[in-house]
């Protein structure tokens, strides 16, 4: 890998900037840095392109040593991941669309138009952040790309499937926050108490499956 | 197995349940959670011999009560300035051998914010994703992830009494934490090149105040913003100690229980081995930054965990 770009993140953690805008590159480099223990590397951190690499307790062994392995890295973009499709119910009824009349006016569409465009679309899970199990899906169609709220709202329900720039989000869990909501899935995303934490894995592909109001209601996670 | 240790009769302000951090999780978007002050309450474990990240109680609180209800140890450290036992005010800085029924208050009067009890074998808490540390924006950890409340009970696990009454030596160096004002080394930011030479002038020639706005999630300054344009940069890592600069312009600190994303320009990080001296600011104190090499940080903190280490080796030595 040419033209590597990082920096310092504290004295702990450094980060490998504008790796690639597939996650997969990400994901393939993290894997290939694992094998390398003598590295000391603690822990991984993917976010939109970039890498971050936090240290063990006294540190990395050396940060040139890192660097020479990441520019050493070759990734085969013919090993697509392996991980299923996953499909996620979504209603988009009224009561859950809380922002669809910001979103007509800004995107200059119906809500059906909106509904459709983000339902043909296909995303794949590019980070997680903000909260915990929180997935930022890249794929949205840049016709519905809105910026974040000014301020952000203090209360967005659990569930919640809402649109920033050019990213599509799904909070776990209720929480305060800024992104546009356009729906709600009735499945679970987030459980620490479970051996698989989270229902998406970083690099899935997604797509949404609309379903009605009485479907969201009598919903069953299996 | 758990027994019922102490009765909490006043919380306090901000009081939870914390431990070791929750590593390992930042890829799934769960933050480390863990103690603010990690030097104070590696110290109050010790004084009650147990391991240095056994779960203990901090709090941000001026007062804090509670009955015992099974004989226990306790070591307090961190901000406080009175500890009185049945009305009667015992020293500081070192382990209390505690009766069923007393009455124990802890007073802080100090310029520090933040106290830590901790009692032998540490109290009972869920443990979740490897960690008893309560998160309480996400509800993970300590009692059902969230802070404490008078008339919370509090269990403990196995052997809560010791035989030895531990001291903290003379002069030990936690006591320095304790200023109302702090100079912490800060490790130059991913996006410090965003910011004009002016801008990064003002951040390091500028003592900032600590205002109300401090959780365990951030510490937010106020009295010299800084302006970027830069405001709005795809979603990065964040860790405790970093620090952005929104679009108010007013530092924010990220905590213990920060969020492992962030969308502010990354101006520093706080070196780690500053960190506990920043978590016990006070609203009102300030606090100056001065730039520091990666390196020399490591070397600083390295030689922190040396005092820590020898403290818990002679007390197993003996």
């Amino acid at each position: 890998m040419a033209h590597i770009q990082w920096r310092y993140l504290g004295e702990n953690a450094i980060e490998i900037s504008d790796i690639s805008s597939n996650v997969n590159v990400q994901i393939g480099l993290k894997d290939y840095l694992k094998g390398f223990p003598e590295l000391r590397i603690a822990s991984f951190m993917i976010t939109d392109k970039n890498l971050t690499l936090v240290s063990e307790k006294h540190g990395f062994m050396s940060v040139s040593n890192i660097i020479d392995r990441v520019t050493s890295y070759r990734h085969d973009m013919n090993v697509t991941a392996s991980l299923p499709l996953s499909i996620i119910p979504i209603c988009y009824d009224e009561v859950f669309a809380l922002d669809y009349r910001i979103l007509e006016r800004f995107c200059k569409l119906d809500y059906e138009e909106i509904i459709t465009l983000h339902l043909n679309a296909e995303y794949t899970v590019a980070m997680f952040g903000f909260m915990p199990g929180f997935p930022y899906l890249k794929g949205l169609p840049l016709s519905l790309a809105i910026p974040r709220w000014k301020s952000p709202r203090k209360v967005i329900p659990k569930g919640s499937v809402a649109i920033a720039n050019e990213m599509c989000g799904i909070y776990p869990n209720q929480s305060p926050g800024g992104w546009h909501i356009i729906g709600r899935t009735p499945m679970t995303l987030f459980d620490p108490l479970k051996g698989n934490i989270t229902s998406l894995k970083l690099g899935q592909r997604v797509k949404f499956q609309q379903i009605s109001k009485r479907d969201f209601d009598g919903f069953t996670p299996n | 197995m758990d027994l019922p240790l102490i009765k909490i009769i006043n919380s306090g302000n901000l009081s939870t349940i914390q431990g070791a951090c929750r590593l390992g999780f930042q890829d799934y978007g769960v933050p480390r959670a863990g103690f603010q002050d990690k030097i104070s309450a590696q110290l109050a474990n010790w004084l009650v011999g147990n391991d240095k990240f056994n779960s203990l109680i901090e709090s941000y609180t001026n007062y804090f009560e509670f009955e015992v209800i099974n004989d226990c140890s306790m070591g307090v450290q961190g901000a406080c300035s009175e500890i009185r036992i049945n009305d009667q005010s015992v020293p500081l800085d070192q382990t209390h051998h505690l009766r069923d029924n007393d009455c124990i208050q802890l007073f802080n009067n100090t310029n520090g914010a933040i106290l830590y009890l901790a009692i032998a074998g540490g109290f009972a808490a869920t443990q979740v994703l490897g960690s008893t540390a309560t998160d309480i924006a996400n509800k993970l950890g300590g009692l059902d992830g969230l802070p404490l409340t008078s008339k919370d009970i509090l269990k403990g696990s196995k052997s809560n009494t010791t035989k030895e009454t531990l001291r903290i030596p003379e002069g030990f160096p936690h006591r320095g934490y304790f200023s109302k004002n702090a100079t912490v080394h800060v490790i130059v930011g991913p996006e410090a090149c965003l910011f004009t030479e002016l801008d990064i002038d003002t951040f390091y020639s500028n003592s900032f105040e600590v205002s109300t706005d401090i959780s365990r999630v951030g510490y937010r300054l106020t009295g010299h913003p800084i302006y970027t344009d830069a405001h709005n940069i795809p979603s990065k890592t964040t860790f405790p100690g970093t620090i952005q600069i929104p679009s108010s312009g007013d530092p924010i600190i990220l905590m213990a229980d920060g969020p492992v994303t962030g969308g502010y320009p990354r101006i520093g990080v706080v070196a780690e081995v500053d960190q506990p001296i920043l978590a016990q600011l006070r609203p009102g104190g300030r606090v100056r930054f001065i730039p520091c090499l990666p390196e020399k940080a490591r070397l600083r903190e390295a030689n922190q965990c040396r005092w820590i280490d020898e403290l818990y080796h002679k007390n197993t030595d003996r």
